[in-house]
């Protein structure tokens, strides 16, 4: 009866263990791609440069949900140098390394109704962002290809 | 001992299947209302004003606060710089639709002053909403202005 009452509470705490809080660091400020998890507010600022030409005022905000394992998605809504464009962000996937910084890669998609001048193909194209994570639940900062950069935070406290 | 052994299974199962609806939740993210909206935060908004035919690109802050009522209205007021020209006052309001996911629309009509006077008016602005309503950044959609902010409310830290 008490191995079955020991093994019992092993299971609770591991079970407690894993479905624990958003952006969790491990111990000793270990991360991994469980340090996401969860949705984020997030907005960016800065220069669009498209080959050679000139950078573009760009600002943007949209919504990251990570899922612990390697996966994420959302949505953005933004302004390239007045041509306003809402893109989803598919087929995404993300790496963490043990220090905290990490990467995602996915697929942005314009909306049907945007302008055609929103994306270089219809179907999408791909897209990349790099950040580094603070303390668990903190924001993270990010940068895309171009000299766009930004926070997000956690939509939940 | 048969009546333990079956206690045991029935508490582990009843946590994997909290462990799971908690996974699920996560996903999902909170869910946001205008109610989400309530109190005084305070604002910083930086980006440019900018005349896309000639290139020309001027660099615009704002520092505000705004005060929402929880029922999708809000008011607020502060500082505009543009340089070269001097700080000067500068007064917001309107309303804000908020969808559950935490994205939304507002419309917020500015009195702006110095050498941004002649363009007071109406502009339409995306948001998303963060740690469950005490925070939210948002991106300009007009044109003219390439503009994007975060606000924190005066009472979340």
């Amino acid at each position: 009866m008490k191995r079955t009452i020991v093994f019992s509470m092993a299971m609770v705490a591991m079970l407690a263990l894993t479905s624990a809080g958003p952006a969790n660091a491990d111990s000793g400020n270990h991360f991994s791609n469980r340090s996401l998890n969860g949705s984020f507010g997030c907005r960016n600022l800065g220069l669009l440069f498209v080959g050679t030409e000139p950078g573009l005022p760009t600002a943007s905000v949209g919504r990251q949900v990570f899922d612990g394992r390697g996966h994420m998605g959302g949505s953005a809504v933004g302004q390239i140098a007045g041509l306003v464009c809402h893109w989803s962000l598919t087929n995404g996937s993300y790496q963490i390394d043990p220090s905290g910084v990490g990467s995602a890669a996915f697929v942005l998609v314009p909306a049907a109704t945007d302008d055609p001048s929103c994306e270089s193909t219809p179907s999408g194209s791909p897209d990349s962002e790099y950040f580094v994570i603070g303390q668990e639940g903190e924001p993270f900062l990010f940068f895309d290809a171009s000299s766009l950069s930004g926070n997000c935070s956690p939509q939940d406290d | 001992m048969r009546g333990q052994r079956l206690m045991a299974g029935v508490a582990g199962a009843l946590f994997l299947i909290s462990a799971a609806m908690t996974g699920n939740a996560k996903a999902d993210g909170p869910h946001f209302s205008k109610a989400s909206l309530k109190g005084d935060y305070m604002c910083n908004m930086t980006g440019s004003a900018d005349d896309f035919n000639t290139g020309s690109f001027t660099d615009l802050s704002f520092a505000t606060v705004e005060s929402y009522d929880g029922h999708g209205n809000f008011l607020g007021h502060g500082w505009q710089v543009a340089p070269p020209y001097p700080i000067c006052t500068v007064v917001v309001g309107g309303a804000v639709q908020v969808n559950s996911d935490g994205t939304g629309l507002r419309s917020a009509g500015y009195g702006l002053c110095g050498a941004n006077v002649g363009d007071s008016g109406t502009y339409p602005q995306a948001i998303v909403i963060e740690r469950n309503g005490a925070r939210y950044d948002l991106v300009g959609l007009g044109s003219g202005f390439v503009l994007s902010a975060y606000c924190i409310r005066r009472d979340s830290h």
